[in-house]
Formats: structure tokens, C-alpha cells, sequence
């Protein structure tokens, strides 16, 4: 208003007064006039100091839109929370539930944990001999130090992500999701220690080729027949990024959450305006991920009529403030999205991540599920939620930070439930402990066997490596509770009768068995290398009493051997961490 | 729930006695008899010979105008020339000649209606009664079957797919998913031990020791019982001389010809000597019916092999006794396009599609339900999805409204929302 008022002013001062005249002038006299209002304007805002923010429109930058909008930016200050005032908090939270602290492990036993925990590999005999040999006393610090910096570390969680988001992808092709795009530009950025907001901005607000850009898996995993499905990516960019499973409302209202079936809607259209192309006929499995031009168009269904549908705007369902958002283009949208999403004012995106990295790593959970997270649920323990949350938050969602300063406490020296180890780190320890050749994990794995034959082309299964099929038998969903993952038939089967565990456990010129026999002449010595080889550790003295009755039991060296190598891999111990 | 499924069929020790004659028996000596006794017999009778189900799923959605709803008197019908059956009135397509000839044992469902036409998403909701959702995996009806039917004492899995992959137990967890057979013609993947049987023992017996010892000690007493479960099954299962289901070359040539030498055919003759070993549910898939193209021509050369190895399932089945008490289904996701495309191929169409059922109860020869002349459109009986899983629960005797709870603590019933079609049970 304020300018038009400006401009008509600026015209008629410089053109004269009457309406003949301005009708007679000529274009450049009228563009000589505008280019003075405006100069007057910008000179009347500076005197007046007058703020007046112009209206936001398609194409307001994304930086300028959210500071207009008031939204925070991340906070990157000292998280302010060691390891040693985590353990106090520890310490005050089991002395109130009058429980004794659980007993330390020893070194090897901390290391194959730590290990297997943080990058998903077991520790090398030699690793352990060093370890445990290393009098320093901040030698345990420095493991961590060192794990969490590692490659191996990022490409473990990058596969840990993977699995969140594929375990429940709705896309009408999953197993052909391109997954590994995803996975290298993960392991990159957890590489480079990139903050978890960032990480996830980048997810939710992806555009591009999906062969070039790993960010759009989440997009892909929810796109039938290259259409986006909006509800399914807004239900799973909340339950994976803030733990609040306001899915279930898209229905109807949510039977025991305070969450609308409208604010289910209105978190939909925030990403109605996603969308999927192919590039070209000739690569009909290539995926391009854009913004559609325009606003997003989402429509709330009726109650009596699912085919009938009211419009409904954005609107976040965690923000307070009652204001109508301004119009906005499909890109913008899903920036402010992602904004809402990962902002210091939304608590619960730290605590959704620290709930997982918590019961990753000390197998509790202060909410479990861990991904059912919200304001109507009661977690344990909450002042060490709160303290992680909020010190995540300070060092601006800094990860490395968060493992290591768990990864660090005392009480991550102690026992703990144990974990079924994942499929990928299950497949690694056994190419460790058998020594395999990558090559010698592949042929029928995921093919003739288990419920996960991928049903793939001919062509496309080329792309399938021995991990891969491995995974593929042996594969779980993260998100759900570690105890519910118990192995199946077929799992249990591979490790027992499967020719390729057969042929490593067998003593033959070419394998480890094989070798070590005549190295170690001595019956508790070579028992010994293969429990530090398989299970990191020594036998007990009753486990090293029954497996040499065993050996003279059996009164062939040879085959007493490959039966005691076979019982180590397919021991419950192996499986787990 | 358990008692309606008693009512509904009863068994004796032969086989099976008439839902009819069991109520004749309580009406004519209901005073003398006591119900609850007769009620427990009963039951035990009912363990001693469970309820099974065999699901053909023609995968890529079959089309109805090829199979049981030709419109031979429309251009919509394609040109595709009908047969006869076994009952007057009714006529299917031609290419399914010995299925027309087991008419009077299976029901027809012409008037499936729905509105999915993905894939990925229609076989997951009838398989599971539900659309996919993110959040939530729903458990296939195999699953929830095998979960409620499943017989403990039985070593073989109580789910097995064969000929490809299926929808899982989703939240119902490992214990359901379903055992995968790809060829039926060869034994399962690593069932047989590398080593011999004695061989296996003695390892098995190191193991639970040396756990024992071990892990047990070491805070990993659950873990070591629940792994020393699951290797205990698993041995058994491959010790059990149950597992000779899974050879077919026990089967006379003839039947085996009869049921065709396909791997589909193959698949159905496994499904009813897995159901005969207890194998509570089976499904076998048939690939290919995704039919864009030349569709008169490839559904032709797929009812060459479905249609008699349904046909002699059936009547196998019912030589042996067991087709009372085994449900048979034959269903893909969705239909196809009453137009034909100018590549001579039917598209998706969820709108209208069949199915057929047998078995367990089943009234077969009859046809539920009819669509219009050019069949766009369910003109009687429309029958949801839901609807035809509760029909399936109905028949195998489970309370399809019975709630499980999902991990998050949501109850969520086994078919929501349904009613059984009883037409099919009359």
C-alpha cells in the first residue's frame, strides 16, 4: 500500500499534475518517474524506519523466508555435558531405583563391544592382544576417539539409516531402490561429523537424480508409479526424524496421541508438491526427485466420503502459534518443513535421535519403541534424556559428540542387555572369524532360500553382491525392539547346514582351519586362537574343560576341530553384541 | 469364537461328519447327551485334524474376462469363446476346461470390487486385508492364519510360500514369516545337513554345552534359550520324517502328470502334501498375469498350466479326505480392463474382478454375484476386500474382528471392517 501511495505521489511530481500531462508522457519520462518513487521509498523507509516486511512470495530465498518467519536456527555452542556428569546422572537415576551399578567388563569383552557397537566390525585377535596389553589408562578414550572418527563408523550408521528407511518403504518397486547412492552419501557426511539437522534438511527438502543425489531416498521409498505418495513420506519423516507416529492418524483422529487426522493433513501438504519424473524412456529405472511448480495442493478427506476431499494448508502440528502461514511454492514448503522439523524449538528431533544412539549402545531405551516418542508418553529415566537432549541440541546436533560422550561413561563399561548384531556387521564378522573370501558368501544365499528372494530381473540382479544377498536373509528393521529379533528358519539354517559356512568351518589345505591346525600343535592353544578368533575372547576354564573332553571324545583332531569351529559361529554369543 | 468353528464343521475320526448331522445329533438327543463332553471330544478331534488353506495368487492380476467372467456377448469379452461346466447355466472361459469339470466343488466371486491398481499396493492389501502404510506392517493372512491354527506339535514351518516372495508376518514377528520354497522340485536351501545325521547331534550337543557354559554365564541366558529354541526347531525340522513332504518323487507319475509337470503344477501337488504333513497354510504363485499385451494369447498359455493343477488340487484333496477341512483360493490383485488396449492387453482395473474359492466348507457350484454386460461395473453383491478375508477367516474357523497388538500398542483386528459373504457357506 504504502508504495503504491509512494509511486503515484513520485509520478505526479515529476510528470506535472494533471492527467493530460501523465497521459502524454512518454515511456521513458514514466520509467525516469518510477525510478525516483523508488528511490524516494527506500529513502522514506530509512528515515521513518519503517520495517514494513514485503509479502513473502515464490521467490523469496529459503534463508530469507524462515528468518521472516521468525524460525530459529540451529545453536552450535558447547554441548556442556562430559562423560563423567553423565554418569552422576546414572549414578542419582539407578541409587533412586535402589539398583547396584552392573558389573565391568573386562578389556576384550570392551572392545568387541565397542567395536561391534560403533563401526559394526569385530576386533582382529592382534587388535585385542594390543588393547589389553596398553597399561594407559585413558586407553578406552581413545578407542572411542579413534572408532567414531573412523570410515567404518559412517558407513555402519549409514547402513543403520538405510535400513530405517527401507524397512518400511511403501514403494511399489522397494527392492529396487537404489540404495547405495544413499548409503556413500551418508557415510560421507557422517565422515565429516555433518550435523544431524543438516542431514536430515538435506533428506527432507531433496531434489535431483537419485543416481547423483542419496538424499532422496526417503522421497523414492514413498513413490508409486512416479507419483509421491505425500501422506506416507510426512508419516515417515515423522516417525523417523521425531519419533511422533501421527500416521496413524490419517484415518481419524489418533486413538491415544492428542494428534488430529487435520493436523496429520496439514503436515501432509507440506510435501504434496514433491514430485518424480523419469529423465528418459530408455532408463526406466532412473528417478529424478523436484519441487512442482506452484503451492502444494493437499486435500483433507471426508469423514463419510474418502473420496471427497476440503483443501487444507501447512501447518506444522508442534507449532504453537495460531497465525496462517503465507502462500507458498512446493520448495518452499518442505524447507520450512524441514525447518519445523530440525529447529532448537522442536525438542523432540534431538530426543528421537539420542532415543536410538541410547539404546543402540547401552541397550535401554527411555521411550520403546524407540521411534514412538511424543507428549503423551512417559520416558524412563528423564533427567538423562533430558541432559543428552538438550547438550545435543547446544552443540548443534553435533553426532561424534553424542556416541563418544556415551560411548565414554563408565556405565558404557559395564554389562548390558545384549543386541542381535545386524546384518551387515553379522555378515563382516563372519568373514572375519571364517576367514572368507567375499566371493565365498555368494551363490544361493537370498535365492533359494528365506522369504526375501528379491524378485528382481535377470538384469538387474547382477547388482546383487554376496552382502547383499546375505543382508537379504538375514536383514531387520532397525525401529523395532531388539528382543523381537530372534532369527528365523531360514537364518538358522544357513549357518547350520549352508555349504559356505560348511566349507570354512571344514579343514582343507586352502582354509582357516586348516592353517592353524599344525600352527598350533597344542590343543588349549589352538582352542584358544579360535575363541579370540570367532568370539574375541578366551574360553572359560569350564568351556576349555568340555570342549578338549570333546576333542578326546571324538578321538580325531580334525574333525573335533571343525566341530568345535562350527559350534563357535553358530553360537547365540556370535550373533550378538 | 473356538466353539462356532466346532459347529461349523466337526470331524471324526475318519474324516468328516456333516455340520448338518452334528446339529442332527444334538437336536434329536440334546437332553440325553451332555453338550459339554460332546464339545471337548469334539475339539480333540479338531486338533487331530486342523484347518488348512492353499492360496494360488496369480501374480500381476488375472483377468476376468479370460477366466471366470467372460462376456463372450460383448465386444469388451474380446473374442474369448466360453466352455461349459459341470453346473448348468454357469460357463467360463475356454482354456479352463478341467476347472469347468470341478465346477461343482468351487464357488466363484464375480463381483470383487476395489480401488488399488498398484501393484506392490494391491497385493499387499489382499494378502493383508489393509493398504501399506509406513508406519505399520500388517501380517498376511497366511501369517495371521498360521499364527492362529499353526499346530506346535507339527516340526515344518506352519507358513511356506512357494514359487516366490509373498507379504510377511509384518508385526506378528519372525515365528510367522513365511518359509520360502522357489523350486518346488528340490528340497529347501540347506535343509539337508552337510554332515551325517550322527555328526549333527554330536555338534548340536557341543553347542547347547558350550553355551551352557559359556554365554549363559556371561549375561546371555536369554539369548542362549531363545537361540537354543530356534536350533532345536530347526534341527527337528530337518530331522522329521515330515520333511519328506517336500520330495515329490514319492508321488505317483501319474498325479504328478495330472497336476501338470510345471513349477506351478509341481508347487500345488507340494502345497497338498505340505498340508497333508500339517503345514497349516501354503501359498504357490503363479508369475505372469500382468497381461498389458497380447492378453488373450499369454492368459491362454497360463491357464494351460494353472488350470490343471487347480483342478486336480481340488479333486486330489477331496479324494484324500482333506478338502473339508482345507481351504482353496484362487485370486491375483486386482482385474483387468473390460476394453482391450491397441496392444491387444488389458490394463489394471480394481473396479470389478473375481476370484474363486473351494473347500473347508465351501458350497462350490455356485457363482456369488455378477458384473454388467461389458464388465465395468459389480451390478450385484459387491464384495470388498475385507469382505473376502473375513470370508477366508469364516471358513478356517478364526474370529477375523480378534485384535493382535502392533508393536506400538495399537490393537489392530485381523480384517477390519468386513463381513464374511455366508451365501458361500449355505
Amino acid at each position: 500500500m504504502c508504495e503504491r501511495v509512494l509511486r503515484v505521489a513520485c509520478v505526479v511530481a515529476v510528470l506535472g499534475g494533471s492527467a493530460a500531462a501523465q497521459n502524454a508522457a512518454t515511456v521513458a519520462e514514466r520509467r525516469e518517474a518510477l525510478a525516483i518513487a523508488r528511490d524516494l521509498r527506500a529513502l522514506a523507509e530509512s528515515v521513518l524506519g519503517e520495517d514494513q516486511p514485503p509479502e513473502i512470495s515464490s521467490n523469496t530465498p529459503v534463508e530469507q523466508l524462515l528468518a521472516r518467519l521468525g524460525r530459529p536456527a540451529a545453536r552450535r555452542e558447547s554441548p556442556g555435558l562430559e562423560p563423567a556428569d553423565l554418569d552422576r546422572l546414572i549414578e542419582a537415576a539407578q541409587l533412586a531405583r535402589g539398583e547396584q551399578p552392573a558389573p565391568r567388563l573386562d578389556d576384550a569383552a570392551w572392545l568387541r563391544r565397542v567395536y561391534l557397537d560403533l563401526t559394526g566390525i569385530p576386533p582382529t585377535p592382534e587388535q585385542i592382544a594390543v588393547f589389553v596389553a596398553d597399561p594407559a589408562p585413558d586407553k578406552h578414550a581413545r578407542q572411542v576417539d579413534q572408532l567414531t572418527a573412523s570410515e567404518a563408523f559412517a558407513r555402519h550408521w549409514a547402513r543403520y539409516w538405510r535400513d530405517v528407511i527401507s524397512a518400511r518403504a511403501t514403494s511399489e518397486n522397494a527392492r529396487l531402490l537404489n540404495f547405495d547412492t544413499f548409503e556413500q552419501w551418508l557415510t560421507q557426511a557422517l565422515l565429516e561429523n555433518r550435523p544431524w539437522d543438516a542431514i536430515a534438511r538435506e533428506i527432507l527438502t531433496a531434489t535431483g537424480d537419485a543416481t547423483e543425489s542419496g538424499a532422496t531416498a526417503l522421497v523414492l521409498a514413498h513413490t508409486n508409479n512416479l507419483r509421491v505418495q505425500p501422506a506416507e513420506l510426512a508419516g515417515e519423516a515423522s516417525r523417523i526424524f521425531l519419533g511422533i507416529q501421527i500416521a496413524c492418524a490419517q484415518c481419524h483422529d489418533h486413538p491415544t496421541d492428542r494428534w488430529t487426522q487435520r493436523q496429520f493433513h496439514e503436515l501432509t501438504a507440506f510435501f504434496a508438491g514433491t514430485a518424480v519424473r523419469r529423465p528418459n524412456r530408455e532408463q526406466p529405472l532412473r528417478r529424478v526427485v523436484f519441487d512442482r511448480p506452484g503451492s502444494p495442493r493437499h486435500g483433507l478427506p471426508d469423514k463419510d466420503d474418502p473420496n471427497r476431499t476440503t483443501p487444507v494448508a501447512p501447518r506444522f502440528f508442534l507449532d504453537g502459534s495460531a497465525a496462517d502461514l503465507p502462500r507458498l511454492t512446493s520448495a518452499q514448503a518442505r524447507a520450512l518443513a524441514a525447518s519445523y522439523f530440525t529447529g532448537p524449538d522442536n525438542p523432540w528431533f534431538a530426543r528421537a535421535l539420542v532415543n536410538r544412539v541410547w539404546y543402540a549402545l547401552t541397550g535401554q531405551a527411555f521411550y520403546l519403541p524407540i521411534d514412538d516418542l511424543g507428549p503423551d508418553r512417559n520416558p524412563e529415566d528423564p533427567e538423562i534424556l533430558d541432559a543428552l537432549a538438550e547438550a545435543f541440541t547446544r552443540s548443534g546436533y553435533d553426532l561424534r559428540w553424542l556416541y563418544r560422550t556415551i560411548a565414554q561413561t563408565d556405565h558404557y563399561r559395564r554389562e548390558r542387555p545384549p543386541a542381535r548384531l545386524r546384518a551387515d556387521a553379522l555378515f563382516d564378522a563372519l568373514v572375519r572369524a571364517l576367514d572368507l573370501p567375499l566371493e565365498g558368501l555368494a551363490g544361493r544365499v537370498g535365492r533359494n532360500n528365506g522369504n526375501t528372494a528379491p524378485q528382481v530381473p535377470a538384469a538387474v540382479r547382477g547388482r546383487f553382491s554376496p552382502r547383499q544377498l546375505f543382508t537379504t536373509l538375514f536383514q531387520a528393521d532397525p525401529s523395532l525392539p531388539e528382543d523381537e529379533l530372534l532369527g528365523t528358519i531360514p537364518q538358522a539354517l544357513f549357518l547350520m547346514n549352508g555349504p559356505q559356512v560348511h566349507r570354512a568351518t571344514t579343514a582343507g589345505p586352502r582354509t582357516l582351519l586348516g592353517r592353524m591346525l599344525p600352527q598350533y600343535p597344542d590343543n588349549a592353544k589352538l582352542l584358544d586362537a579360535l575363541y579370540l578368533r570367532v568370539l574375541a575372547r578366551h574360553p572359560n576354564p569350564e568351556e576349555q574343560r568340555i570342549a578338549l573332553d570333546y576333542v578326546r571324545q571324538v578321538g580325531n583332531r580334525r574333525e573335533a576341530f571343525e566341530d568345535i569351529l562350527w559350534a563357535l559361529v553358530n553360537s547365540a554369543e556370535f550373533l550378538n553384541r | 469364537m473356538r466353539i462356532r468353528s466346532i459347529l461349523d464343521v466337526t470331524m471324526s475320526g475318519e474324516g468328516v461328519i456333516r455340520r448338518r448331522m452334528f446339529l442332527r445329533t444334538i437336536g434329536a438327543g440334546a437332553l440325553a447327551l451332555p453338550f459339554g463332553s460332546l464339545l471337548a471330544a469334539r475339539a480333540e478331534e479338531l486338533r487331530a485334524r486342523r484347518k488348512a488353506c492353499i492360496l494360488l495368487w496369480m501374480a500381476g492380476g488375472p483377468s476376468q474376462f479370460e477366466t471366470f467372467d467372460p462376456k463372450p456377448d460383448h465386444a469388451n469379452g474380446g473374442g474369448t469363446p466360453t466352455i461349459q461346466t459341470a453346473v448348468p447355466g454357469v460357463r467360463i472361459a475356454a482354456g479352463w476346461e478341467k476347472t469347468a469339470a470341478a465346477l461343482s466343488e468351487i464357488a466363484l466371486i464375480r463381483s470383487l470390487t476395489n480401488r488399488e491398481g498398484n501393484h506392490a499396493r494391491a497385493s499387499y492389501q489382499l494378502h493383508t486385508g489393509y493398504l501399506p502404510t509406513g508406519t505399520l506392517k500388517h501380517p498376511s493372512l497366511g501369517a495371521n492364519v498360521a499364527a492362529e491354527l499353526g499346530d506346535p506339535a507339527v516340526e515344518l514351518p506352519h507358513f511356506v510360500a512357494i514359487g516366490g516372495p509373498t507379504q510377511g508376518a509384518g508385526f506378528l514377528g519372525a515365528a510367522y514369516e513365511p518359509f520360502a520354497v522357489l523350486n518346488p522340485e528340490r528340497p529347501p536351501a540347506n535343509a539337508v545337513p552337510p554332515v551325517p545325521g550322527e555328526r549333527l547331534e554330536r555338534r548340536l550337543g557341543l553347542l547347547g554345552d558350550l553355551e551352557a557354559a559359556g554365554y549363559a554365564q556371561r549375561g546371555g541366558a536369554d539369548r542362549v534359550r531363545d537361540h537354543q529354541t530356534l536350533y532345536r526347531q530347526t534341527a527337528a525340522m530337518v530331522r522329521s520324517p515330515r520333511m519328506a513332504a517336500f520330495d515329490l518323487d514319492q508321488e505317483d507319475a501319474t498325479l504328478r502328470d495330472a497336476y501338470g509337470r510345471t513349477p506351478f503344477g509341481q508347487g500345488c501337488l507340494l502345497a497338498r502334501r505340505l498340508v497333508e504333513a500339517g503345514v497349516t497354510f501354503v501359498e504357490v504363485r503363479s508369475n505372469g498375469w500382468d497381461t498389458h499385451t497380447e492378453n488373450a494369447e499369454r492368459v491362454s498359455r497360463l491357464a494351460s498350466t494353472v488350470d490343471p493343477a487347480l483342478a486336480t488340487l481340488v479333486s486330489d484333496l477331496k479324494t484324500r479326505g482333506l478338502l473339508d477341512s482345507t481351504l482353496v483360493i484362487w485370486m491375483g490383485e486386482f482385474g483387468r480392463t473390460p476394453r482391450v488396449n491397441p496392444r491387444a492387453g488389458r490394463d489394471h482395473y480394481p473396479r470389478a474382478f473375481n476370484a474363486a474359492v473351494a473347500g473347508c466348507g465351501i458350497q462350490g457350484g455356485q457363482v456369488i454375484g455378477a458384473t454388467s454386460p461389458d464388465g465395468t461395473e459389480v451390478t450385484d453383491r459387491p464384495i470388498s476386500i475385507p469382505d473376502l478375508l473375513a470370508t477366508f477367516c469364516q471358513a478356517l474357523g478364526i474370529d477375523y474382528r480378534r485384535e493382535n497388538m502392533s508393536p506400538v500398542g495399537r490393537p489392530i483386528r485381523i480384517v477390519d471392517g468386513g463381513t464374511p459373504v455366508s451365501e458361500l457357506f449355505a
